[in-house]
C-alpha cells in the first residue's frame, strides 16, 4: 500500500451509493460513511463520538477474552479508531469478533483476506442502506484490508475505491483543522 | 528518534496507553515500550530504531485515536 493520496474515481461519485456521502476537505475528495446497519437493521453510527468532525461507526467487539466497544473513523480509508478497552499483548494476533451494539447479533462473515501476509478467513460485515451494498472489514487485528461491495459499480472501480487509504504525514496534513 | 530524512512513527505520549499493539505489529521492531509514565499512568510506547519502512502497521493496530502518526521520507525529486 502506497502512502499517496488516492483520488476518488469519478465513476464512483457518479453512482454514489446511499449511505455514503462525498465531502471536500481542503480541496481533496473524501468518501464518508453516513449510514450503516447490522443485518437486523440497527444503525451503527455514533453521533456522540465524532472523528474528524463526523459521527463514527460503533461496534461491540471481542478480542481474545476482552470485550468492549470500538469506534471507527467514518472517512473511507481513514482507519482511525478508539477502543473502550486496552487489548492485551497476547491477543494482538487475534480475530476481532464484532457484534451489533443494539441487538448483539454477530457481524462476522466468511471472507478470505488477500492483504499481503494476512490470509484471515473472517470479516466484519456492515450493511449500507437497503442491505444489498456492503462494507467488509478484515477481522484480523491491525489488518487494513476493507472492501466496498456496491451493485452497479464495475469491479475495476471497486478495486480503486478499495485502495483508498490514508495515514502517515499526509494523513496528518489531510485532516488538519477538521 | 526519527529525523526528517528517514521514515518514522510519531507516538503521542499523552494518548498512548502502552498496550504494545504497535510493538507487536511492527515488522522491523522499531517501537518499544519505554520506562517513562504518562499523565494517565501508562508506560507509553516510543519509536526507538531507525529501520522504519513506513508500512503503517503500528498505526493500523493502534486502538487509540490520534496516538500514532507515520511519517514517510519524501521520494527524491518529489
Amino acid at each position: 500500500m502506497k502512502l499517496v493520496y488516492k483520488e476518488v474515481p469519478v465513476e464512483f461519485l457518479a453512482a454514489l451509493p446511499e449511505g455514503i456521502k462525498y465531502v471536500q476537505k481542503q480541496g481533496k475528495d473524501f468518501l464518508v460513511i453516513e449510514q450503516l446497519y447490522c443485518k437486523d437493521g440497527h444503525s451503527l453510527m455514533a453521533d456522540h463520538v465524532r472523528m474528524h468532525g463526523e459521527p463514527s461507526i460503533f461496534l461491540d467487539a471481542k478480542i481474545g477474552s476482552l470485550r468492549g466497544r470500538i469506534f471507527l473513523d467514518a472517512f473511507w480509508g481513514g482507519h482511525d479508531k478508539l477502543y473502550s478497552f486496552i487489548p492485551r499483548e497476547a491477543d494482538m494476533h487475534s480475530i476481532t469478533e464484532a457484534y451489533c451494539p443494539h441487538c448483539g447479533i454477530s457481524l462476522m462473515t466468511e471472507r478470505l483476506c488477500t492483504y499481503e501476509g494476512c490470509g484471515c478467513a473472517l470479516a466484519i460485515l456492515l450493511n449500507l442502506p437497503g442491505g444489498v451494498n456492503r462494507i467488509l472489514v478484515c477481522a484480523k487485528h491491525g489488518c487494513p484490508d476493507h472492501d466496498l461491495v456496491v451493485q452497479r459499480i464495475p469491479e475495476e472501480i471497486s478495486r480503486r475505491v478499495k485502495k483508498i487509504n490514508y495515514f502517515g504525514e499526509f494523513h496528518d496534513d489531510m485532516f488538519k483543522g477538521i | 528518534m526519527g529525523t526528517e530524512e528517514s521514515n518514522y512513527s510519531q507516538i503521542n505520549p499523552k494518548r498512548c496507553k502502552g498496550c504494545a499493539a504497535c510493538v507487536v505489529a511492527c515488522p522491523h521492531g522499531c517501537i518499544e515500550i519505554g520506562s517513562e509514565i504518562n499523565q494517565m499512568g501508562y508506560q507509553f510506547a516510543r519509536f526507538a530504531v531507525r529501520k522504519c519502512i513506513a508500512c503503517g502497521m503500528c498505526f493500523y493496530s493502534c486502538p487509540e485515536f490520534g496516538a500514532i502518526t507515520v511519517f514517510k521520507k519524501p521520494r527524491k525529486g518529489a
